[in-house]
């Protein structure tokens, strides 16, 4: 294997011919259900893996648990069910204390584990810089929605999240430091199930999309025509060809918008932490604003005044009398939800149909989705496990399966892992505190993600990530030569080595990892290595793998052992006995697992 | 701009690319492939420099004709007069900023396009990217890139035949996230190399045949990924490594793009087609400076390119291949005449394009843009030149491609406009330009000679060549096995180091086995008769049996063995007098207490032998604790002395004591002085590391 020619020489064995394939696999489509009609097939296991799979931040057990005995009603109430989301809290003391803290930034810090968001800044420092802000804060609020998202309970909030986020985004830490990265992250987690057009009015005055594309410096005599276009383009009616608006239509629209300001000062130097946006009536362009045939001609009526603020709310009603704004938004979540590439056939008979329920309901996703959810087409098995996997769910999958911040603290010296000091109780002494440990865990984690291609509040541009909307690839795009290799290494790191922590008295490195001796409990003959593996495909993959990469797998679980022995040393483990086994039997585990996360069956949902 | 004259004085006396080293006098000794051209080893590389969010044209290169005008249409922005760089004695500038831009003007490296762009441009970035990208009209929709497919229409069997011995290596090299320029009609055509050092294999198989459905093509699309992504990746991972930079880069993502890119290209990556890009030029807003407008964000970016784009030529010119490369840059759009209040500009139309390289033809193509008295805001620049005639120019004059692939890639045929100086252009890529070129048409990878004319040879895989290695250190039992493909010649075989010729032809069914031979580098010169100009070299080395190696470690908590083994495929172990063998290279066992003695050999004796001894203390014991005044530890096994360290709670070393072990294996730490509290001690012998949690009263 080590030769490049060798690989060549595989290459000539995989002797596929990849346009006609392609083309054959465009012509013959496997789905043979375009109905949105309830669907009313079994609701079994591969069902629910399938729903779970694409309402969730990562599937895994527990969730699939929480489904027991459900009907597919019973389990669309719970996954349609907003999520309660606390607060980020002072989770940095231990980097920064009260005392440290004031003395950096001349203003009181609130407790270890108390909420700071609505705590003002000190205005005496640079406006908007790292020196007023810092860095500790940011951590905290990171940590916050990583933290809330390997906890999520079986509902798609967070998922519907991320699709909003994908949507509308913005670079929420820019500017304004905490608070306003805190309220958009707030606002679009809240408003999942609300009206998507209330959530248009509130996003367009938002501080961050104010600042994020400019509206807040657009001057009355040169209104600055980004947000404008956007909000069009791809926040509600979508670009051509589909959508005709025209160049004018975004220059009126920038017109009628001139004039919204965000209060810095307010967010960022009084107590509390509310949106105070308003409406600057000196900076506001009166005159009548005339739009396209695409919006039926209509004309706003310039207002002067603090009357002109009521043009925004007429923009949206605009927007959102057009059809094209409600099959565009339905086309979106079809794309999230179901499969990004497109047919006439899909448009027509799925897309159209939910773009009525959608402004039948009020504009709300979440009676779109349900009926979306519940479809036949949805349930089809052409779409089952056809999607690849997003970073956030391919690292949260590993994560909440195999539990590993329930783990333990391990110490890596080099190669070799000693255990002495690891009880909690003694060092690293900070870790002890829960608090400490998720926060220094989601540093590490946020970093490894953003290694994969996302990261959630740093979109890499106003149109969201590409494997969202790129045509003709959309979700190949978060697989590519690099972001192959960097998977392999997250599974590593998360199933061998553990998540790294901090570093020890000896200068060792302190890493939190899963415990798979409790891994194996949950499974029901994992003495049989081969029932084992049959359990593992159930539960990681849903489907099945070629025998010779069970073959493989197998082997990585039991090293140089047979499966008498193996089963054995699994006995003895279940059975609690203090035996020679466990640490031979933790390491082939981590081995077998490790290799489950490249297999190409693992990145797909 | 007058036309230069055909005798260009190059600054760089690298750009000779057909003038052959003086001391190759005999052809019968040169290396084919090093010495005479041969575009398979060596051709036009190019590198796309994509400008994001739509580069401010009219303050990239300005036209000091229209100064006035423009000063009233953009005052938020203008940059002084004075400031500007004038070219030459044209009524045209660069920003203050770009001075190395200037100054490869100068040399005749540059060439600017003015007003690039389309008709009935669009104003979003999201779609006139993709225009750019895919190569479309703008009321056209194309789902794949131009670069994709030229790469596909060039390399019609790519993804599924490559990597193959003619293209090693990647057809073309992204650094930053994967775009649409490189997205084809069937594949990605390029290689992501972001972090090129590293190299991390993807252990899979890799012929699966999946089903036919959505979910095989993308597990389908995953395994040749993942194949690729190996076998690339070592490629890439050594070419960066032998590659070296003469000349560093400042320390921009830019910078670090093109310090990536150059550093492959000089490690011998024959990768053709590179891109790498610069976001940040988006500027709604602060622009510029509000005091200083030669300052801000667009200087920032302009310096930028400027510094990294200068680098890269000095970085080609040391390492003599300047000669072979293009960089273009491109950007979706320029941006509107008229300036906002908020210090910025908005999205706008066409604008000026750079392209840099020895070869080009440096005369500034287009007209100065005209900026009429009294601009409105919704004004903006009309396109001279359709984008895609620099595409296809590039692809004609550059990447040799002809009019019926061009077409094809961009859908219909483009007027040429002049990139590439004519006395340059070389239609075959055989290094010889046409217009001394006596076969124009050489086809592709054939050698030629100082007139283009193609010379006998044959490929080099035309020879299956064996080495076989002693079967023990000292012994001459060592072979050479030789074959030829192409069997229709009468060949010769030389080997200097025996003194000895051999013939290989029909008579020995051109099979050739030299035996008995002794360890060393033997070289292999192959002749065909009837053809003096035609000599192929081989060096052969054959080797002895490696020494056994093996990598061990002890986990003394767990009392386990770990051993890496290299040099055979099978293992003997001898662990206290206990006999078993393996075939695994990685062994684990678990050690017992006290002094173990492990042995490790091979099936060949003459591989040697590894021998270790472990010793596995015993559990350390102290008293008392709590503690108050000394607290004495018994230190089993053999260790003459021991080092303690007393560690508060918090890991703080308060205090080390070398103490020597008695016969009666106590020694006693004094911790009387110590505050009540909880200590860590630290105890290191040669055999023992514990550590000890000891309660102090």
């Amino acid at each position: 294997m080590s030769n490049p020619l060798d690989l060549v020489k595989e290459f000539y064995t995989q002797d596929i011919d990849f346009k006609a394939l392609l083309e054959a696999k465009k012509s013959s489509r496997k789905i043979s259900n375009y109905s949105l009609a309830p669907y009313t097939g079994s609701f079994d296991t591969n069902e629910k893996r399938h729903l779970l799979n694409r309402t969730l931040v990562g599937n895994a057990k527990r969730h699939m648990d929480d489904l027991d005995n459900q009907s597919l009603d019973q389990a669309l109430d719970m996954l349609l069910t907003p999520e309660p989301l606390g607060e980020p809290v002072n989770n940095y003391y231990y980097r920064m204390n009260a005392q440290q803290y004031q003395e950096r930034y001349g203003i009181a810090d609130v407790a270890p584990g108390a909420p700071f968001i609505h705590r003002p800044y000190n205005r005496n420092l640079p406006p908007g810089s790292e020196e007023q802000f810092g860095s500790e804060r940011y951590d905290a609020i990171v940590s916050w929605y990583h933290n809330a998202i390997y906890n999520q309970q079986t509902s798609i909030n967070w998922k519907l999240f991320l699709f909003l986020h994908n949507l509308l985004p913005t670079r929420g830490f820019d500017f304004f430091g905490h608070k306003a990265a805190y309220n958009y992250t707030r606002l679009l987690y809240d408003s999942c199930f609300g009206s998507y057009k209330q959530l248009m009015y509130d996003i367009t005055i938002d501080s961050s999309m104010l600042n994020y594309l400019n509206l807040a410096l657009s001057q009355k005599d040169t209104p600055d025509e980004n947000y404008a276009r956007e909000v069009q383009e791809l926040f509600t009616v979508g670009k051509r060809p589909f959508s005709q608006f025209s160049e004018d239509d975004v220059r009126e629209i920038a017109r009628a918008l001139v004039g919204w300001n965000h209060d810095y000062e307010g967010l960022v130097y009084d107590e509390g932490h509310e949106e105070n946006s308003h409406f600057q009536d000196w900076n506001h362009d009166t005159g009548d604003k005339y739009f396209s045939s695409f919006y039926n001609n209509t004309v706003i009526r310039g207002r002067s005044g603090q009357a002109g603020a009521e043009e925004l709310a007429e923009v949206i009603d605009m927007l959102f009398e057009t059809e094209e704004s409600c099959i565009y938004i339905a086309r979106r979540l079809y794309q999230f939800f179901v499969y990004p590439n497109l047919t006439d056939q899909i448009e027509s008979e799925i897309i159209r149909p939910l773009a009525d329920v959608f402004r039948n309901s009020n504009f709300s996703l979440i009676e779109t989705l349900r009926v979306l959810l519940k479809s036949e087409h949805f349930f089809d098995t052409g779409n089952r496990n056809t999607m690849i996997l997003p970073p956030y769910e391919y690292v949260f999958k590993l994560m909440k399966e195999v539990q590993v911040l329930e783990g333990d603290l391990v110490h890596w010296d080099g190669n070799q892992l000693h255990d002495e000091l690891s009880e909690p109780e003694y060092f690293p002494e900070l870790l002890k505190d829960p608090l400490v440990a998720r926060s220094k865990a989601f540093q590490n984690i946020r970093w490894q993600i953003s290694q994969l291609g996302m990261q959630i509040n740093e979109p890499p541009s106003v149109s969201g990530w590409p494997a969202y909307y790129q045509e003709p690839v959309y979700d190949l795009f978060w697989i590519n030569s690099t972001t192959i290799k960097r998977r392999k290494s997250c599974a590593e790191n998360i199933l061998r080595w553990g998540i790294w922590m901090d570093y020890d008295i000896n200068n060792s490195s302190v890493n939190l990892k899963f415990n798979s001796i409790n891994f194996l409990r949950e499974f029901e003959h994992p003495q049989n290595i081969d029932q084992f593996i049959e359990e593992l495909n159930e539960r990681f993959l849903g489907m099945d793998i070629p025998q010779i990469t069970k073959d493989r797998i197998k082997r990585a679980f039991l090293g140089d052992v047979i499966p008498e022995h193996w089963e054995d040393a699994i006995q003895h483990i279940l059975s609690n006995e203090d035996n020679p086994y466990t640490a031979g039997i933790q390491y082939r585990i981590e081995n077998g697992l490790y290799l489950y996360a490249m297999l190409g069956e693992f990145h797909l949902h | 701009m007058k036309r230069r004259d055909f005798i260009h004085k190059l600054s760089h006396a690298a750009a000779s690319p057909f003038v052959l080293p003086p001391f190759i006098n005999d052809l019968r000794y040169a290396n084919p492939n090093s010495i005479l051209n041969n575009t398979a080893q060596r051709g036009n590389i190019i590198v796309l420099v994509k400008l994001n969010g739509g580069n401010d044209g009219l303050n990239t290169v300005i036209p000091l004709d229209q100064y006035q005008n423009l000063s009233a249409a953009r005052p938020h922005v203008i940059l002084p007069e004075n400031r500007i760089l004038q070219l030459g004695d044209q009524q045209l500038g660069l920003h203050p900023s770009l001075t190395n831009f200037k100054s490869l003007y100068d040399e005749g490296r540059m060439k600017i396009i003015q007003n690039v762009g389309y008709s009935n441009p669009d104003f979003s970035h999201f779609r006139s990217m993709d225009i750019w990208e895919t190569g479309a009209d703008a009321n056209q929709y194309l789902n794949s890139g131009w670069m994709g497919r030229y790469i596909e229409n060039q390399h019609p069997d790519f993804p599924q035949a490559f990597p193959n011995s003619d293209y090693p290596h990647p057809l073309s090299v992204e650094i930053g996230s994967p775009s649409l320029l490189f997205t084809g009609q069937s594949s990605f055509t390029s290689y992501i190399a972001q972090d090129p050092q590293n190299f991390e294999e993807i252990i899979n198989e890799f012929d699966n045949v999946y089903a036919n459905d959505k979910k095989g093509m993308k597990l389908d699309y995953i395994q040749l990924v993942s194949k690729q992504s190996n076998a690339y990746g070592r490629i890439i991972r050594d070419t960066y490594r032998s590659g070296t930079n003469a000349h560093g880069f400042n320390n921009s993502w830019l910078g670090q793009q093109f310090s990536i890119v150059s550093k492959l290209i000089s490690g011998g990556l024959n990768t053709r087609i590179y891109m790498v890009e610069l976001g940040g030029f988006d500027t709604h807003d602060t622009q510029v400076d509000i005091n200083d407008h030669t300052q801000g964000q667009h200087t920032e970016l302009m310096r930028q390119l400027n510094d990294t784009v200068f680098a890269f030529m000095r970085n080609m010119d040391a390492i003599g291949r300047s000669d072979d490369v293009l960089v273009m840059t491109y950007s979706e759009f320029g941006r509107t005449i008229v300036s906002n209040g908020s210090r910025g500009t908005d999205h706008g139309t066409a604008a000026p394009l750079f392209v840099f390289g020895n070869k080009v033809d440096p005369e500034i193509l287009g007209q100065n843009p005209v900026i009429p008295p009294n601009v409105r805001w919704q004004d903006n620049l009309e396109a001279e030149f359709d984008y895609r005639q620099i595409y296809s120019s590039v692809m004609a004059q550059w990447l040799n491609t002809e009019e019926t692939a061009r077409t094809q890639v961009l859908n219909r045929e483009f007027d040429q406009v002049s990139i590439i100086q004519d006395r340059y252009r070389d239609a075959d890529s055989d290094g010889v330009p046409n217009a001394i070129d006596l076969e124009p048409e050489t086809p592709r990878g054939a050698v030629v000679d100082l007139n283009g004319v193609q010379i006998f040879t044959l490929p080099t895989n035309n020879y299956t060549l064996q080495a076989t290695n002693l079967s023990c250190s000292g012994k001459t039992d060592g072979a050479i096995t030789i074959g030829v493909r192409d069997q229709s010649h009468e060949y010769r075989v030389e080997l200097p180091e025996l003194n000895q010729q051999f013939a290989l032809n029909a008579e020995n069914n051109h099979q050739l086995s030299i035996d008995e031979l002794a360890e060393g580098t033997y070289q292999l010169n192959i002749f065909v008769e009837g053809q003096s100009r035609y000599q192929q070299n081989f060096t052969l080395t054959i080797g002895a049996p490696p020494p056994l190696k093996a990598k061990t470690s002890v986990n003394y908590t767990k009392q386990r063995f770990s051993a890496n083994l290299s040099g055979a495929t099978r293992y003997h172990f001898e662990v206290n007098g206990k006999r078993f063998s393996t075939q695994q290279s990685a062994v684990e066992f678990d050690l017992q207490t006290g002094l173990n003695s492990i042995n490790i050999s091979t099936d060949k004796e003459c591989q040697g032998v590894v021998q270790k001894e472990v010793f596995i203390s015993e559990e350390l014991q102290f008293f008392p604790n709590p503690v108050i005044e000394d607290l004495n530890i018994i230190i089993p096994g053999q260790a003459q002395k021991a080092t303690l360290s007393i560690y508060q709670r918090n890991g703080r070393l308060l205090s080390t004591h070398q103490l020597a072990i008695s016969t009666s294996r106590m020694v006693r730490l004094p911790m009387g002085d110590l505050t009540p509290d909880l200590y860590l001690v630290k105890v290191a012998t040669a055999a023992v590391i514990k550590t000890l949690k000891v309660q102090k009263k």
